[in-house]
């Protein structure tokens, strides 16, 4: 009992601090190296990944092709790296398009409050209803084949769960003195949403940008393997998957297994992350 | 003179759930151009719903149902949302009484500042900044030119005190309604507060309505007095003949209570405050008071003028 008591505040801060680094540690040792594959690929020594050489198909991995090469002797090594670039690009516009649908929303919805909110949020419960990947293919399937539509579909489909975060924020900070003063000075409704609401909620905000980003490249790789996402040649992991899908049975198993793995740790890297962050945002 | 501000016979009722409470029933007040008004009052008295009801800011429940508030010959209480924001900042300013709950955390004092100006005078944010930098030097903020960039949790509370009173004046309102500025900073600051509202309305010309529960601070900062109880003004003048010379009988009892008496007792007013849910027929006041007649049970005093700048609402004065 005694020795609980003598635990100061300060030192379990201190303890805190000097473990955050290491929290995110098993996150970031993925993650860093698939954003700087992402960010560096045209520079590194790599095949062309679009270049279709059928002599060559179906090698299993070697060391001219670490990976091997797919049915049509594409070398699945380059085209694994080229498609964490655009995976990635992806993830990002979807989360981007997310925020600016969602947190205007919300901010809307919580600071006007009364019949807008309800309608607001009832709208927004019947919109996550739906399993969020069938939702993804039918807006997708509207808009149109290409990548721009294809995040503005996965933005629409992840912006409900923004427009509910900052709605709980903004709602208890509605009757704060701070916004009252706002008032008292003659800034208008849009003016006290944008320049003293929205950045209250930025923290919350940001932290829950890298558990979008996991969901919006799993349904990108989802849609993709369903022929809905990225257009085929262009490399993406969800169509790579899908065209090695049918060879595994044979025995084929690189095409397929390869950019699966990278899948695999890209949305794991950023799972983990965010879960940190998020612990962290709220201790 | 002329009346900035004069409000007539204000009633404002909250309902909240069942029960309904009638904060304000009656109020008369009026400030003229250049001189400040105090609001002295108890706690639950309706001072800071004066303010409100004035900036239009009253709570959801709460609800004008009666009276006028005229604010340059034109009735503030039927105004649309839309229309207050105009009046709101430009025209009426109004300083909170928590400084540090009143300013945004996530945002630097100089950005606050900056944002209300450049809001009416239509500059460019780095102007905005220039001004405010120059209005806090000129409240005696020490190294204005740095702390500009702080955040709001960076200063101390009477910092954000005079943060909050650059940000009302930045504008240079007509009006300037500081509510309760004082309760919430050291003593030793509070007569530095009141200095610097007082100097700063005086150059803008400004009325000012100083609400207060602490006559002391009123007697520092105002030139003319208004005594509330229980939703109605009891008594309006000069500062110094309230003072001399009290009329209302609860303004003789408040005053006694701030009285260094000779005994080792506080004097108090025996008695408790009306309950706000009742609508009571008389005088709030009949209960506790010792002048009470037949009159004050039946019938809600009425303002009278008692002398030139003395208006005093009692029915032993009619």
């Amino acid at each position: 009992m005694a020795n609980i008591k003598n635990i100061k505040l300060a030192d379990i801060l201190k303890v805190r601090k000097s473990r955050t680094f290491l929290r995110l540690l098993p996150g970031l040792t993925f993650l860093i190296p698939l954003v700087l594959i992402a960010l560096f690929v045209p520079y590194f020594p790599l095949q062309d990944p679009m270049k279709v050489n059928t002599v060559i198909r179906h090698q299993p991995p070697s060391f001219e092709h670490f990976f091997g090469t797919d049915v049509i002797g594409m070398d699945v090594f380059s085209r694994v790296m080229y498609a964490t670039r655009i995976d990635f690009l992806i993830s990002i516009l979807c989360v981007l398009i997310a925020v600016s649908i969602g947190a205007p929303l919300g901010a809307v919805a919580g600071y006007f409050g009364g019949i807008l909110e309800t309608i607001t949020s009832r709208f927004i419960e019947i919109f996550q209803s739906f399993p969020i990947m069938l939702f993804a293919m039918i807006i997708r399937i509207v808009l149109g084949p290409s990548v721009i539509c294809l995040a503005v579909a996965i933005g629409i489909c992840i912006s409900p769960f923004y427009a509910k975060l900052v709605r709980s924020i903004v709602k208890p900070l509605r009757d704060t003195d701070y916004i009252q003063a706002a008032k008292v000075t003659g800034q208008t409704s849009l003016q006290i949403i944008f320049r003293h609401l929205i950045p209250n909620a930025l923290p919350a905000i940001v932290s829950q940008f890298t558990l979008s980003a996991a969901v919006s490249i799993r349904i990108v790789a989802g849609l993709s393997f369903l022929g809905l996402g990225v257009p085929t040649p262009t490399p993406e992991w969800g169509s790579m998957i899908q065209t090695g899908a049918g060879w595994v049975i044979f025995g084929m198993w690189w095409p397929s297994v390869f950019p699966g793995l990278a899948l695999f740790f890209t949305i794991w890297g950023l799972s983990q992350i965010s879960q940190e962050l998020e612990s962290m945002y709220t201790l | 003179m002329l009346d900035l501000i004069k409000i007539r016979d204000l009633h404002v009722k909250v309902d909240h759930f069942e029960d309904t409470f009638y904060i304000l029933r009656g109020v008369n007040l009026s400030v003229s151009m250049n001189s400040s008004l105090g609001i002295v009052g108890e706690s639950g008295s309706g001072k800071t719903t004066i303010c409100l009801s004035v900036m239009g800011l009253l709570p959801k429940g709460a609800k004008i149902t009666k009276g006028k508030i005229l604010f340059q010959g034109k009735d503030l209480s039927c105004y649309s949302d839309k229309q207050m924001e105009t009046v709101r900042g430009k025209k009426i300013s109004m300083i909170f009484q928590d400084a540090r709950a009143a300013l945004n955390p996530v945002l630097t004092v100089g950005d606050q500042i900056s944002d209300i100006y450049c809001h009416y005078t239509g500059n460019s944010h780095s102007l905005g900044m220039k001004k405010a930098v120059e209005v806090l030097d000129a409240m005696g903020f020490p190294n204005a030119r740095s702390r500009v960039k702080s955040y709001p949790h960076e200063l101390s509370g009477g910092m954000c005190q005079r943060v909050l009173i650059a940000m009302a004046l930045v504008s240079t309102p007509k009006l300037v309604i500081a509510d309760e500025i004082t309760s919430g900073i050291d003593v030793t600051i509070q007569s530095q507060v009141i200095e610097l509202v007082k100097s700063v309305s005086d150059e803008l010309s400004a009325g000012l309505v100083f609400v207060s529960h602490d006559i002391g601070v009123i007697i520092e900062a105002c030139s003319d007095i208004a005594v509330v109880y229980s939703g109605i003004v009891f008594e309006q003048g000069n500062i110094s003949t309230v003072l001399e010379k009290p009329l209302s009988p609860y303004t003789k009892v408040l005053l006694k209570c701030f009285e260094i008496g000779h005994s080792d007792r506080m004097s108090f007013i025996p008695g408790n405050t009306p309950d706000l849910k009742l609508v009571k027929l008389g005088c709030p006041f009949a209960p506790r008071c010792e002048y009470v007649m037949d009159i004050c049970k039946v019938e809600v005093p009425k303002m009278k003028l008692y002398e030139p700048g003395h208006v005093v609402a009692c029915h032993k004065y009619i």
